[in-house]
């Protein structure tokens, strides 16, 4: 099974493949949801949290917390992908994965999915 | 004054004791086995005597010796009659049961029955076959139901893009259509559901309709199979009927006693002489039985336990606490006395009279008038453990005592007359060893 910093680090290239400037362990407090997200990029306020039960990220985002996170992101203020790891992905899987969520975020921001908008 | 011994030599007196008592258990554990080996013999012997005595006793449905049998042993339900009857009931059931299979419209027709839910049958499996297959594949690939669960490819869909099980449903998804639809022409993940649907419902009703079949190939069967059932017991009506008498006869006699059975056979030579031999093998059974338990199978745990004490006894006086210490001679000798003695007499019982009893096989020559155990002993030794057997010396002891003291009086009497008295010791006939 893919490790969380294997996970972590797939994700992080798929995301610097499109141009975003990923910093690691970003704490956020957004709206009052406060976690450390494993890949965020500030400007572009877009990240992936990579959910494991070994890291107890499950606990940390409470169901109201991670529900406050969707709202937000259905007005657009943020995409954060949440990677909740089975023993089947691999790393091509994530950063597939990731490729269709940034195509997403583009299209929803109107533009390519990548940085530069 | 009071004798002392050390702990190191209490040690060596349980270490006596010990080996003493493990060669006794060895003994008793042998004799056990071969007590039970030769009582597993004689049961063996029991049952062919006692199936050679009914089959002496009646050895066919002849009306005549059916009437002379329940004569002989008292059970009118032997009769020449009784068994007619019994017969003709039993005969006249199977054959009504008979002709109403023969009316049956669906054994008049079982051959073509038969070979028409043969047909379908076959037809049904072929045609399910394949389905059952497909379903299969479907439902045992990766994620199939899984995204059926979760309404993949519906309005309804559970997860959403920024999830990335989102992404391996997609994934799998698209792996599914390429393998089961797009051979058909389904390009959604939708479509392959509902076709597979589609298969599960076909699949349902044609089982259902499958097992109507087989449901009445197994009716046809149990009709068929039973028709030759009552063919074979009208076949071995007599047979059974003869079997049944002498299970009958074998209840009877087995409730009586031994004394009972001779008693009531013995104005029949060729079937007296077999129950001798039924009445004697049961006695050396019952014997066999009562020795066991009292010379083998009691003294084996009392030695058993004894053994073990012995053996825990050789640790704890070769502890150093205890070694150089002083203990009471005449306390510890009584504690690991070895009662090699009474071993002794027992088995000397024990090897006069079981090998006596088990040896015996003059069956013939017993004539009712003492008990078996006397008549295969000689009464050498009297067992007085088993009920029969003290009972039965009790009155011959009696008998005996009676007899003496008119004896004794008729001596008396003569001693007035100046003859000389001698003295009669009533015990010596009457040694008992047990």
């Amino acid at each position: 099974m893919l490790s969380e910093d294997e996970g972590c680090a797939a994700l992080k290239r798929a995301f610097e493949g499109r141009g975003y400037t990923v910093a690691e362990g970003v704490p956020l407090d957004l709206e009052g949801v406060c976690f450390t997200a494993d890949g965020w990029d500030e400007a572009a306020r877009v990240g992936f949290e990579y959910l494991t039960h070994e890291a107890g990220d499950h606990l940390d985002l409470k169901p109201e917390e991670k529900a406050a996170l969707v709202a937000m992101m259905r007005r657009g203020e943020l995409y954060i992908l949440l990677v909740d790891a089975d023993e089947g992905d691999t790393a091509e899987d994530l950063q597939w994965a990731a490729e269709r969520f940034l195509d997403e975020v583009g299209r929803r921001r109107g533009a390519d999915g990548g940085a530069s908008r | 004054m009071k004798a002392w011994l050390r702990g190191s030599a209490v040690s060596k007196l349980a270490a006596h004791a010990r080996a003493a008592y493990r060669e006794e258990v060895s003994r008793l554990e042998k004799a056990d086995k071969h007590s039970e080996r030769e009582l597993a013999a004689l049961t063996s012997r029991l049952t062919q005597a006692w199936e050679q005595l009914t089959v002496t006793l009646m050895p066919g449905l002849v009306p005549e010796h059916l009437d002379w049998c329940a004569h002989l042993l008292r059970l009118p339900a032997l009769s020449a009659e009784a068994t007619k009857s019994r017969l003709w009931r039993e005969r006249c059931e199977l054959e009504d049961e008979r002709a109403a299979i023969d009316a049956n419209p669906v054994y008049v027709d079982r051959e073509a029955r038969l070979n028409e839910c043969s047909i379908q049958i076959s037809e049904y499996q072929r045609i399910i076959e394949p389905l059952r297959a497909s379903t299969s594949l479907k439902k045992n690939t990766p994620y199939f139901e899984e995204l059926i669960l979760y309404k993949y490819d519906t309005p309804d869909y559970w997860y959403d893009f920024w999830e990335l099980a989102y992404y391996r449903h997609w994934k799998h998804g698209d792996l599914i259509v390429e393998e089961f639809g797009e051979p058909h022409g389904l390009t959604r993940f939708r479509e392959v559901q509902q076709r597979y649907e589609e298969e599960l419902r076909a699949l349902a009703t044609l089982e259902e309709e499958l097992a109507e079949w087989q449901a009445k190939e197994a009716e046809l069967q149990a009709i068929i199979a039973r028709r030759a059932e009552i063919e074979s017991s009208l076949a071995s009506l007599e047979d059974r009927q003869w079997a049944q008498s002498r299970a009958r006869i074998f209840q009877h006699l087995r409730d009586l006693g031994g004394k009972d059975l001779l008693a009531l056979i013995s104005s029949y030579e060729p079937a007296l002489y077999i129950a001798k031999r039924v009445s004697g093998i049961q006695a050396k059974i019952d014997y066999l039985r009562e020795i066991r338990a009292k010379w083998v199978l009691t003294p084996l745990a009392h030695a058993e336990r004894k053994m073990e004490k012995a053996a825990r006894g050789v640790v704890k006086f070769q502890r150093s606490k205890n070694y150089h210490r002083s203990f009471d001679r005449e306390q510890m000798e009584r504690k690991y006395a070895v009662p090699a003695e009474s071993w002794a007499k027992r088995w000397h019982r024990f090897d006069a009279v079981v090998p006596r009893l088990l040896d015996y096989d003059g069956y013939d020559e017993y004539d009712g008038s003492t008990i078996w155990w006397h008549h295969m002993t000689g009464g050498s030794v009297k067992a007085r453990f088993i009920p029969e057997v003290r009972d039965y010396y009790a009155e011959q002891r009696a008998a005996k005592m009676a007899e003496r003291e008119g004896s004794a009086q008729e001596r008396a009497i003569a001693a007035l007359a100046g003859e000389a008295a001698s003295e009669v010791d009533v015990e010596a006939d009457w040694d008992d060893m047990s």
